[in-house]
């Protein structure tokens, strides 16, 4: 039976139509995945029925009533947003029943009544943390299960609506959380599965819509095609999946010594770079790899421990003494640590590139403009013109232009945090051949933290595995999967 | 629990009022109201201004050279305290009053920020027998108490008469005011209109507001000056003359508005030493200080004191303005 | 829906869709148009001095005010820091017996100084801005009352009056030292790395560390620019009062960021242009001049200013919804 019929949905933003005559329909008890490249609206398609956008052109039913007229439909949605939404000085219990009206109590907030109520819906959802704890102390797989849990505490929901539930979590964790999916639509509710990762689709899916540029280009059962039929949907072009990216070139010139390194979230790890090579991180989400490196690079204070960078030890807690000397990092939080989000992408571009752009009167406007036209083109970056503000490009057009303007500072060893999260299969190919060519063209040590296993194989020259802070081991790019899943696990 | 905190705080503000006791005066007598007992003790005055401003340190010198004299004349120590607020704050007044009272002095001078959100302190002053006369403001009705002042509307209609007659009874003339809020910005505007509306020939323009700031003067007078091409005369009503003179001269207009201001700040004295400003017509906050002792100290004494003591108002112009710029240096 | 409005306001409103800079100006050229439409003294020489004279002292500060505002922060000291160095150039002068010139030059390396330690406590105390610089102002106030018990110092030499009261040729000096100030801000914020970087901070903090970019250091350079302004607004105020007083710069602090935020540099960071600011105490001033020159009562001015302030920020992010339904509309009819 269809809960909720969308018709010939447009939506349109400052330089870009997000969605153009869309139609979607869902049924209950059906897990309909959406799937589509960065950009290609899907998350905006999300926002507009749950009501968050009003779209410009076009109708949503929901069990046949029209819900533009009456918003209180939209309440028959439960949306859990890819990015991890919650309120971090709260506790646990608190962000599951707010606004408290979903807790069902009337009157004060009884605090003790609320996570008394909390603990049946945290078991569910496999979430061990106390009710009562500060969601900024539990685990990112926790939080992205809280969300969830969040949303389904709204107890007259038909739809769930999950934008990239997966990202932040590792393989076992979103094991847990297929099973609560697989729980929910047992209770016979329609559920959108929105994510990159064609495994899982195949895992969970029943039925399949593909986006392309805000456009609906295909719908299937799921049973019917494989991932190189939905691959070309997706991007217009066949990929193999089997290519390897790692670099071929690797030189004995140790770039980059760590030596007994401890900090917060990491002890005693020690490892080498070398010229040419590329090194995986491998580990749990929370292992301390992201840590690590920003540790490494002088952004997090080191307790214990050296960096020697060509030799010479770094000067700790000082992110501009690395930059200057090659070293550099491109963060996993793309909108915290990476984009200025409201400079154009020529902004963005130049402000790591401004000792190449001065001219006789300080930094000269035309030099910046090739730049960015230079980077823009090189990398492919996709936007209507570099004055475009940055934030309004997609995640993997926004790491393209961070990975560009990195090369300005000829970089010589390059810490890559999580390059590919929440970005497409064409992208992330086009990503890894740019590591490649960077390692073995130009020599540099680049390191890759990355929660893929598939990812880290198929880049890596070496891959060094994390567990709860700790350096456990250490393989080859032959080594079997098995071994360095167990490793990441944490079983010797 | 929190009986035992109350009184410790209780205690702790005892010592430390008593410490402060010690320090400004010898104890005095268990009863300082009870006229019998003057004999020969030393004698300390509170004076309690609104906030602190080089106006209320005039009132102060007053006050010393008072204090001097009587000390002179009755062979003890009379001491002068003087305890300015911080920010012109009622509650904080209040608080510096309080503490002022629990030193046991022979009086104490008050110039109110507000009357009724003083009104309970002073009372409660009063009832442990320690004289509090008002000064730089009137005494409300059936408050009983003795106001050392001298009348605004006096110093404003003083100001607009020698106005007046400086531009022979004829032109434009603006008014500027000060803060509206203000009591005695208020009197004086009114007796500023009040005294001009006496000269038919005098036509009075608006001639802005400066809320007490003398960059907002100076703006204002500018543009008043530009609107108002044939000005002979301009008025105020508070101590910000200064922007008022700048703005003449930067207009190049000096010697053809004639400005009479209020006050004596030193920077005033000094444009009307220059010529800007004609005249001032000034309060006079040395004798204010001078008579708030006294009437402190006769009222200590058991003598009974008036009701009101008028300070007067002082005329300035070129032909005492080297003593008056003497005097407030 | 705005094409059926009639022709005037109708190219009022399609300037205001090109950018935020523009639409402030066509604000601006808009009241001084009205201005001297209604009030035949308006374009008086001496009314038009007297207003720039006026608007350079808070143009001065919002010029720097918008900086601060770029990298996310503020200065509510910027008054008082102005009000001391002032003074004190005052008391070097006439206490001290310093040669005139010297003593301002003094004057502005204390304004400085004064600015760097409110950045130095700000970055490496890790304290809000706003707390802090409210503490600091009430620090370099009181220091202000203990030297001066809030007395003017008079009888400033004559010859440094000129950076007052003076003009050159049609503009006052005070004005031409605004100009100074915006031209050397604009080529820093435009033309150095570091002016680059300012907006990268205002935009992303943590970003502009991973970029290796030195956020303290910057912050501290800003407050002490910050700093040396006002002590030039504060010491320029000596020069045309002729005295040294302690009660000026109130209102500068509200004005100079009110001033930026008309001109369209965003208080959450990362937005703006200071040039914005000029015209933005540019508007504040001409507002006030036609107050007094529409002869409004006095009791009035204070509402009527304080709206008139109102509709002219509505105008700089009107013109910013503006541009975004106008691309919407682009987009949809393609």
């Amino acid at each position: 039976m269809k809960v909720l019929e969308a018709c010939n949905i447009t939506k349109v933003f400052p330089g870009v139509v997000a969605l153009d005559s869309v139609d979607i329909s869902f049924e209950l008890g059906e897990i309909h995945c959406v799937i589509g490249e960065n950009g290609a609206g899907k998350s905006t398609l999300i926002k507009c029925l749950t009501g968050v956008y009003e779209p410009e052109a076009g109708s949503i039913r929901i069990h046949g009533e029209d819900a533009m007229k009456n918003k209180k439909l939209f309440d028959k949605i439960a949306y859990v947003p890819q990015e991890i939404d919650l309120f971090e000085y709260m506790t646990v219990a608190d962000n599951l029943f707010l606004p408290y009206e979903r807790s069902g109590l009337k009157g004060l907030v009884n605090r003790l009544e609320l996570e008394k109520r909390a603990i049946p819906l945290l078991e569910r959802f496999h979430i061990h943390a106390d009710p009562g704890t500060l969601v900024k102390e539990i685990s990112v797989s926790e939080k992205q299960l809280l969300q969830i849990a969040r949303a389904t505490v709204h107890q007259e929901y038909e739809v769930l609506l999950l934008d990239e539930p997966t990202t932040s979590l590792t393989t076992k964790d979103a094991q847990v959380l297929f099973e609560v999916i697989e729980q929910i639509r047992q209770e016979n509710k329609a559920i959108v599965f929105i994510s990159h990762k064609l495994e899982e689709i195949f895992l969970i899916g029943d039925v399949l819509t593909v986006f392309r540029n805000g456009e609906k280009v295909a719908y299937s059962d799921i049973h019917e095609v494989d991932a190189p039929w939905v691959i070309t949907q997706m991007t217009g072009r066949s990929l193999d999946q089997s290519q390897v990216f790692y670099s071929e070139k690797v030189a004995d010139e140790v770039l980059l010594e760590v030596e007994h390194l401890t900090g917060e979230k990491f002890a005693d790890v020690s490892f080498q770079l070398r010229s040419g090579e590329i090194l995986g991180f491998s580990g749990l989400v929370g292992a301390g790899r992201s840590e690590l490196m920003q540790a490494v690079f002088g952004y997090l204070p080191i307790y214990s421990g050296a960096v020697k960078l060509n030799g010479t030890p770094i000067k700790q807690g000082d992110t501009n003494y690395s930059v200057r000397n090659g070293l550099i990092y491109l963060p996993e939080e793309r909108k915290s640590q990476g984009i200025l989000p409201m400079l154009s992408v020529r902004e963005n571009i130049s402000v790591s590139n401004l000792d190449d752009l001065r001219s006789t009167v300080g930094i000269s406007k035309n030099k910046e403009i090739d730049l960015a036209q230079q980077v823009i083109r090189d990398y492919d970056v996709k936007t209507s013109d570099m004055e475009k503000k940055i934030k309004f490009l997609s995640g993997g057009n926004q790491q393209k232009v961070i990975i560009g303007r990195s090369m300005g500072c000829s970089p010589k060893v390059l810490i890559f945090d999580e390059p590919t999260k929440g970005i497409d299969v064409g992208t992330k190919a086009e990503i890894y051949r740019m590591m490649k060519t960077l390692a073995e063209e130009n020599g540099m040590g680049i390191i890759l933290i990355s929660s893929e296993m598939e990812e880290i194989r198929k880049c890596s020259n070496r891959i060094v595995v994390l567990y709860n802070g700790k350096k456990v081991g250490e393989f080859g790019s032959d080594a079997e999967k098995e071994r360095i899943l167990s490793a990441v696990i944490g079983i010797n | 629990m929190r009986r035992k905190i109350l009184s410790a705080v209780l205690a702790a503000a005892l010592v430390i009022g008593s410490f402060a006791g010690c320090t400004k005066s010898e104890p005095s007598s268990s009863d300082a109201g009870d006229a019998g007992s003057v004999a020969k003790k030393n004698l300390t005055f509170v004076i309690v201004p609104k906030v602190v401003h080089p106006w209320f340190d005039e009132v102060n010198k007053g006050a010393q050279l008072q204090a001097k004299a009587l000390s002179e004349q009755l062979g003890v120590e009379v001491k002068i305290d003087y305890r300015a607020p911080q920010t012109a704050d009622v509650a904080e007044q209040n608080t510096v009053l309080e503490q002022a009272a629990a030193t046991k002095p022979d009086g104490i001078a008050l110039d109110p920020l507000d009357y009724e959100g003083n009104k309970a302190v002073i009372e409660e002053i009063q009832k442990q027998g320690i004289p509090v006369v008002l000064f730089d403001a009137p005494a409300p009705e059936g408050s009983g108490l003795t106001s050392v002042g001298n009348d605004f509307a006096e110093q404003a209609t003083v100001a607009a008469d020698k106005l007046a007659e400086l531009i022979g009874f004829k032109g434009k003339v603006a008014v500027m005011q000060g803060v509206p809020t203000a009591p005695n910005h208020a009197q004086r505007y009114q007796a500023h209109l009040d005294a001009l509306a006496k000269y038919p020939d005098i036509v009075v323009v608006d001639g802005g507001i400066d809320n007490d700031s003398v960059e907002e003067a100076q703006s204002q007078a500018a543009a008043v000056l530009a609107a108002n091409p044939d000005l002979k005369g301009y008025l105020n009503c508070d101590a910000c003359a200064t922007g008022i003179a700048a703005a003449v001269e930067e207009a190049g207009k000096k010697g053809q508005v004639t400005v009479v201001s209020m006050d004596n700040l030193i920077e005033i004295l000094q444009y009307v030493k220059s010529g800007t400003i004609t005249a001032t017509s000034s309060t006079i906050p040395q004798m204010q200080g001078s008579m708030a002792v006294l009437m402190m100290w006769q009222k200590s004494i058991g003598i009974d004191i008036p009701k009101v003591v008028d300070t007067g108002i002082a005329y300035i112009d070129s032909s005492n303005i080297d003593e008056w710029i003497e005097m407030v240096k | 829906m705005y094409e059926r409005l009639p022709n005037p306001v109708h190219s009022v409103v399609s300037t205001l869709k090109k950018s935020t800079m523009t639409a402030i100006g066509a604000v601006l050229a808009l009241m001084i148009l009205m201005a001297s439409i209604f009030s035949p003294y308006f374009l008086d020489i001496y009314n038009l001095q007297s207003l720039i004279r006026d608007l350079a002292f808070i143009g001065m500060i919002g010029i720097g005010q918008s900086l601060l505002l770029i990298i996310g922060e503020l200065d509510l000291s910027v008054g008082k820091i102005a009000s001391l160095c002032g003074i004190l150039s005052g008391i070097m002068m006439m206490h001290w017996g310093w040669n005139s010139y010297l003593s301002l030059l003094a004057a502005l390396f204390l304004g400085l100084v004064l600015g760097s330690l409110n950045g130095l406590i700000i970055s490496k105390l890790r304290l809000n801005a706003m707390v802090a610089t409210i503490g600091m102002a009430g620090v370099y106030g009181g220091v202000n009352l203990v030297l001066t018990k809030g007395k003017a110092i008079t009888g400033i030499p004559s010859e440094i009056h000129i950076f007052g009261k003076g003009n050159l040729g049609p503009l006052p000096i005070p004005f031409i030292f605004t100009l100074i100030v915006l031209v050397l801000v604009l080529f820093f914020v435009k033309k150095t790395k570091t002016g680059r970087y300012i907006y990268a901070i205002g935009n992303n903090r943590d970003a502009a560390r991973v970029l290796g970019i030195k956020v303290d250091r910057i912050r501290i350079l800003i407050y002490s620019i910050v700093g040396m302004i006002s002590a030039l607004a504060g010491i320029l105020y000596v020069a045309r009062l002729g005295s040294a007083q302690s009660a000026i710069g109130e209102n500068w602090p509200m004005n100079s960021i009110a001033a930026s935020v008309i001109g369209g540099v965003a208080l959450t960071g990362g937005i703006g242009n200071p040039a914005g600011a000029l015209i933005g105490a540019a508007i504040i001033s001409v507002i006030q001049n036609m107050i007094i020159l529409f002869g409004v009562n006095v009791y009035w001015q204070s509402a009527v200013s304080g709206f008139v302030v109102v509709i002219a920020i509505s105008f700089s992010s009107l013109s910013v919804i503006l541009q975004e339904r106008k691309q919407r509309k682009i987009k949809l009819s393609k």
